[in-house]
C-alpha cells in the first residue's frame, strides 16, 4: 500500500428531474417575487407628508444657536453678544416654537398628531412587505421540497451546519457538503442581492438582508418616536449653552499678531478692555 | 476650513451614480468569474483564491483603464471604495453561480 492519503469524496450524482423542477424554479420564484415586492412597494409609499412651517422654523432656529455656538470664532466680540442676546431671549420667550399655548404643557402623545401617522403607517406597511413573502417563500420551500439532496456546495463548512442544511434527511456519514434546499434558499438570498440591482437599479426594495436588519433594529426604533420632541427644553439647553459659551475672535489684535510675525514687535499686547 | 471644502468637492448624485455603475460591473464580472469557477471544477480554497485573484485583477482595471489612476477623481474614499467595500456582496453573488455551474456540470447526470 503506498502512503498515499485517499480523500474521501462522496461522489454521488443527482436525478437531472430535481435539477429542472426545484432548482431553477426555487431561483426563478424569488427573483420574481423580489421583482413583484418591489412594485408593490412602489405603488404602496403614499406621498411623503408636507412639512408644517412651523415645524421647519423651529428645527432651524435651534440649528441657527447650534451653529453660532460652533462658529463664534469668526464673528468679533460685539457681534457675537448682539446675537447670543437676541437668540437667548427668543428662546426664553418660545418666539420660535410651534404653539406658544403648549410652553408649559407635557408633551402631547405622538400618536395624536395626524401627519406622524401617516408616516409611522408607511414604514410599518414596508416591514410588511419584507417579511411576510420571505416568510411564505421558506414556509413553501419547507413545505414542498424537503426530505432530499438538492445540491453540493463546493465549500466545506463546519459540522455544525449539517443538522441545520440537511435538515429534512437522517444520515449521519454523508458530507456536509451536500445540502437540502433550504440551504439553496438561503444561498439565493444572499445571491441574487446584485441581480436585483442590476435589474431594479441602485435603490429596491427587494433585499432581503436589509428586511432581516430593519426587523432587528425596528424594535428599538418604534420606542424612540413614541416621545415628541420638547423644543422648548430643548430651547432652554441651547440657551443655557451658549451663555457658557467662551468666545474668542480669530482675528483678536491682529495688527499686532502680523507686526510680531514680521518681527517688527517682540510680542503682542493685549489691552485691558477688549 | 478646509473641512467644508473637502465636504463640498464632490457632487453626490453623480458619486451615487459611479457606485451604482461599480456595483453593476462587480455583479456582472462576479457571474462570469462564478461560471468559470464552477465549470472548471474548483472546489473549496482554490475557488476563492480564484475569486480573490480576479477581484485583484478586476479591481486593477477598474483603477487604471476606467479611472485613468486616480481614483479619487471618481469615488470618495478612493481605493477603498472600489476594491474594499464591495467585496463582500460580490463574494456572495460569486459563491451563489460558483455553486449553481458546479452543480449543474458535476452534480446533475
Amino acid at each position: 500500500m503506498s502512503g498515499l492519503a485517499e480523500s474521501t469524496e462522496q461522489v454521488m450524482f443527482l436525478d437531472p428531474a430535481i435539477r429542472n423542477w426545484v432548482l431553477f424554479p426555487i431561483t426563478v420564484i424569488m427573483v420574481l417575487v423580489g421583482v413583484f415586492r418591489h412594485q408593490l412597494t412602489i405603488l404602496m409609499t403614499g406621498e411623503p407628508p408636507k412639512p408644517d412651517i412651523r415645524d421647519i422654523r423651529q428645527a432651524k432656529a435651534l440649528i441657527r444657536g447650534q451653529i453660532l455656538a460652533q462658529s463664534n470664532s469668526y464673528i468679533p466680540l460685539a457681534s457675537f453678544n448682539e446675537r447670543k442676546k437676541f437668540l437667548c431671549s427668543a428662546f426664553e420667550e418660545g418666539v420660535y416654537l410651534k404653539n406658544k399655548n403648549a410652553k408649559d404643557q407635557s408633551p402631547v402623545n405622538l400618536m395624536a398628531d395626524p401627519k406622524n401617522m401617516e408616516v409611522m403607517m408607511d414604514g410599518m406597511k414596508k416591514q410588511m412587505m419584507g417579511i411576510v413573502p420571505q416568510t411564505l417563500i421558506m414556509g413553501w420551500i419547507q413545505f414542498f421540497f424537503s426530505g432530499f439532496i438538492l445540491i453540493k456546495l463546493p465549500f466545506p463548512l463546519g459540522l455544525r451546519f449539517k443538522q441545520m442544511l440537511q435538515s429534512g434527511i437522517m444520515t449521519p456519514n454523508m458530507d456536509v457538503k451536500w445540502v437540502s434546499s433550504l440551504s439553496w434558499y438561503f444561498i439565493n438570498l444572499f445571491g441574487l442581492r446584485g441581480v436585483f440591482s442590476l435589474i431594479l437599479g441602485g435603490e429596491n426594495s427587494a433585499d432581503g438582508i436589509r428586511d432581516m436588519t430593519a426587523m432587528g433594529s425596528m424594535g428599538a426604533m418604534g420606542q424612540q418616536s413614541g416621545q415628541p420632541q420638547d423644543y422648548n427644553k430643548l430651547f432652554m439647553a441651547m440657551k443655557d449653552n451658549l451663555s457658557i459659551v467662551y468666545h474668542e475672535w480669530d482675528l483678536a489684535n491682529i495688527e499686532q499678531r502680523v507686526f510680531v510675525k514680521y518681527g517688527k514687535q517682540s510680542r503682542v499686547f493685549t489691552s485691558a478692555a477688549k | 476650513m478646509a473641512d467644508t471644502s473637502e465636504l463640498y468637492k464632490y457632487f453626490e448624485p453623480t458619486v451615487q451614480l459611479n457606485t451604482l455603475a461599480l456595483s453593476n460591473i462587480h455583479t456582472l464580472t462576479s457571474w462570469g468569474v462564478g461560471t468559470a469557477a464552477g465549470i472548471l471544477g474548483l472546489t473549496g480554497w482554490n475557488g476563492f483564491i480564484f475569486f480573490l485573484a480576479n477581484w485583484a485583477v478586476i479591481s486593477a482595471l477598474i483603477l487604471f483603464v476606467k479611472c485613468q489612476g486616480k481614483p479619487s477623481v471618481y469615488f470618495k474614499s478612493s481605493f477603498m471604495d472600489v476594491a474594499g467595500t464591495p467585496l463582500f456582496n460580490t463574494l456572495l453573488s460569486y459563491v451563489l453561480v460558483w455553486t449553481l455551474m458546479h452543480a449543474l456540470v458535476y452534480i446533475y447526470d
